[in-house]
């Protein structure tokens, strides 16, 4: 059931499209300030842009700041709220299960392709993102330091620096890159894990993706609530710019490891619940 | 091959299905009639485990529904309130993700039985074209097709017929006639009185909710006892039969007889010319419309509004 749920994804044009234009906008950017040489100061915009016009290894990361506010989370929402609202909406949810697959196998195998989804959106925007950095900031710290006489007068600092100022070798951004994706990818779940059970809850993709998205905006408005800082640490999107925290150095581990521990308990509990609802309701779309 | 006992379904306070006694089986042509609304559709979904039932038993070919239900279904080819198919895919590329789903059918055999299960519902000739193109007869016989993908032992089928043409209605009659021939027991749901007569051997019918009549289609047209006679000669064959003509519409007398034979040698004893003579049987619409009220998709009220636009003048 799992590869039927991965063909149904591939053979999608939306998943397509969807990525298209989630790689797409960081290039968009990358292109204006490549051209402008205007990037936003430091601790203005999307975290990072500021210091990648001294290094293009840096703009994956900057290139997930851009998405990950919105696109990546409406991307995400789409997919997962679509995973059962969808075939039930389109009524080839009953013939599934009457074929027969058994409802938690089909939950699981919509589980799967989601993650596939997520991860690969996240892989990819890192990628592009590196690929256009690299093309356009060249900056590669390596390239810059032999002692020419052309490049000895650049202005900006010819070595990616960390947020804390110290040089980063490419391995080691590399190595950070990573686990920014991996946080995100968490995070991503998290928000799918919501849309996934409202999936289960309506007949129609749309409001479940709505749902979860109205589950952010909520979140985040009151995150930067004080009156509302009682709950804010079990809020979902409390922890998810704590990712930025790796490209600190050293590494603060503080937040990272609590918006894991959250993320890691929003799924659990969103997906008990998809779980203890779709398997006990009556199919009658 | 169906067994129900006490089928009930209760959504809150509305009572959908109440106290159904299914007994379909092995080889029956069963067909499930009744107004719309009146609970078929939700009966099929609980034979299929789509729907819970709030409280009885369910046995299909021998095992609890829904408790067994995925050893049951394999065997179960089904058409549930129209066809579904992903709309931007090929007709061939819905059945192959459908035959991969679950229990998957073989892998290697896969591309021919589409072939031949294609062939069958007259979809041979089909090109790549996305389903949402298909026409929906063309839908029909492809939900139709995937229905019968695995060769099942029991076909359940709601409205099988639907959106097809004469012509298309009749090959699917046609095949699923064969297919009874060979063994397959067929559950179908309808509306359409005419074809259940046409196809079916035992007929159930329920209405709000309750099973008012299960039996064989044979004995449902029962006689009536009566003689239906055409004469141009009425006011004499009135005289004739003196009292014994229940109605007379035009040409057409209802005679309280049932030997025709007799009837006929004495009428044209009598010099009364016979245009046609012969015992009257009920129909399945007389039989439907005696126990079931009109569907619950008519909804009576006082005031009426008049169709918007168009009639004013």
């Amino acid at each position: 059931m799992i590869r039927v749920e991965l063909v149904k994804l591939v053979r999608r044009p939306r998943s397509w499209v969807s990525l298209a234009l989630l790689c797409g906008l960081p290039v968009l950017v990358a292109v204006f300030v490549a051209v402008t040489h205007l990037a936003p100061p430091p601790g203005q915009g999307p975290a990072l842009l500021s210091a990648v016009l001294s290094s293009g290894q840096l703009y994956p990361a900057a290139a997930l700041a851009i998405v990950l506010p919105i696109f990546l989370p409406v991307a995400v929402a789409v997919v997962a709220g679509d995973s059962i609202a969808g075939e039930a909406g389109a009524g080839t949810l009953r013939y599934l299960l009457a074929r027969p697959v058994g409802r938690t196998r089909l939950l699981t195998a919509k589980l799967v392709s989601l993650i596939v989804y997520t991860l690969s959106a996240v892989v990819l925007v890192t990628v592009t993102a590196y690929v256009t950095g690299t093309l356009l900031f060249g900056a590669q710290p390596v390239a810059a330091t032999p002692g020419g006489p052309t490049t000895s007068n650049i202005a900006v600092s010819p070595v990616a620096t960390s947020l804390s100022g110290t040089a980063m070798t490419p391995a080691d951004i590399a190595l950070r890159t990573l686990g920014a994706v991996a946080f995100i990818a968490v995070s991503m779940l998290g928000v799918g894990a919501i849309a996934l059970f409202l999936s289960t809850v309506t007949d129609s993709a749309l409001a479940a993706a709505l749902g979860a998205l109205a589950a952010l905006i909520t979140s985040e408005v009151l995150v930067t609530l004080n009156a509302a800082s009682s709950v804010s640490p079990y809020l979902p999107t409390r922890y998810w710019l704590a990712w930025i925290d790796f490209f600190r150095d050293p590494i603060v581990w503080r937040n990272i490891e609590r918006g894991f521990a959250v993320q890691g308990v929003y799924v659990l509990v969103f997906l008990g619940a998809a779980w203890a609802h779709f398997a006990t309701k009556d199919v009658t779309s | 091959m169906i067994v129900t006992k006490g089928l009930t379904k209760r959504y809150g306070h509305l009572l959908v299905v109440d106290h159904v006694d299914l007994d379909v089986r092995e080889g029956d042509r069963y067909g499930f009639l009744g107004p719309n609304g009146s609970g078929k559709t939700t009966v099929v979904r609980m034979l299929l485990g789509l729907v819970y039932a709030t409280s009885g038993e369910i046995t299909v070919l021998g095992k609890p529904v829904p408790k067994q239900v995925s050893e049951v279904l394999p065997s179960i080819g089904a058409l549930v309130e129209g066809p579904s198919s992903y709309g931007h895919l090929s007709g061939r590329a819905n059945l192959a993700l459908i035959d991969a789903a679950g229990k998957s059918g073989s892998r290697r055999t896969r591309r021919r039985r589409i072939t031949d299960t294609l062939d069958r519902v007259g979809l041979g000739g089909i090109d790549n074209r996305p389903v949402k193109r298909y026409s929906l007869g063309m839908r029909q016989r492809l939900g139709l097709a995937a229905a019968l993908l695995r060769t099942p032992q029991l076909l359940i089928l709601d409205e099988p017929t639907n959106g097809l043409d004469p012509q298309g209605i009749r090959e699917i009659r046609d095949l699923l006639i064969e297919l009874n021939a060979a063994g397959t027991t067929v559950f179908m749901s309808s509306h359409q009185l005419g074809e259940v007569e046409q196809l079916c051997t035992r007929v159930g019918i329920v209405n709000r909710g309750q099973l008012v009549k299960q039996d064989d289609l044979a004995t449902l047209r029962a006689l009536t006892g009566r003689s239906v006679v055409r004469t141009p000669d009425v006011d004499r064959a009135l005289e004739v039969l003196d009292g014994r003509v229940e109605h007379c519409d035009v040409d057409r007398l209802l005679v309280a007889d049932a030997d025709t034979s007799a009837l006929n040698a004495r009428l044209v004893a009598a010099g009364v010319r016979v245009t046609e003579i012969g015992a009257e049987r009920r129909s399945l619409e007389d039989v439907v419309l005696a126990v079931t009220g009109s569907g619950s998709d008519r909804v009576d009220g006082s005031d009426r509004i008049g169709a918007v636009g168009g009639d004013t003048q």
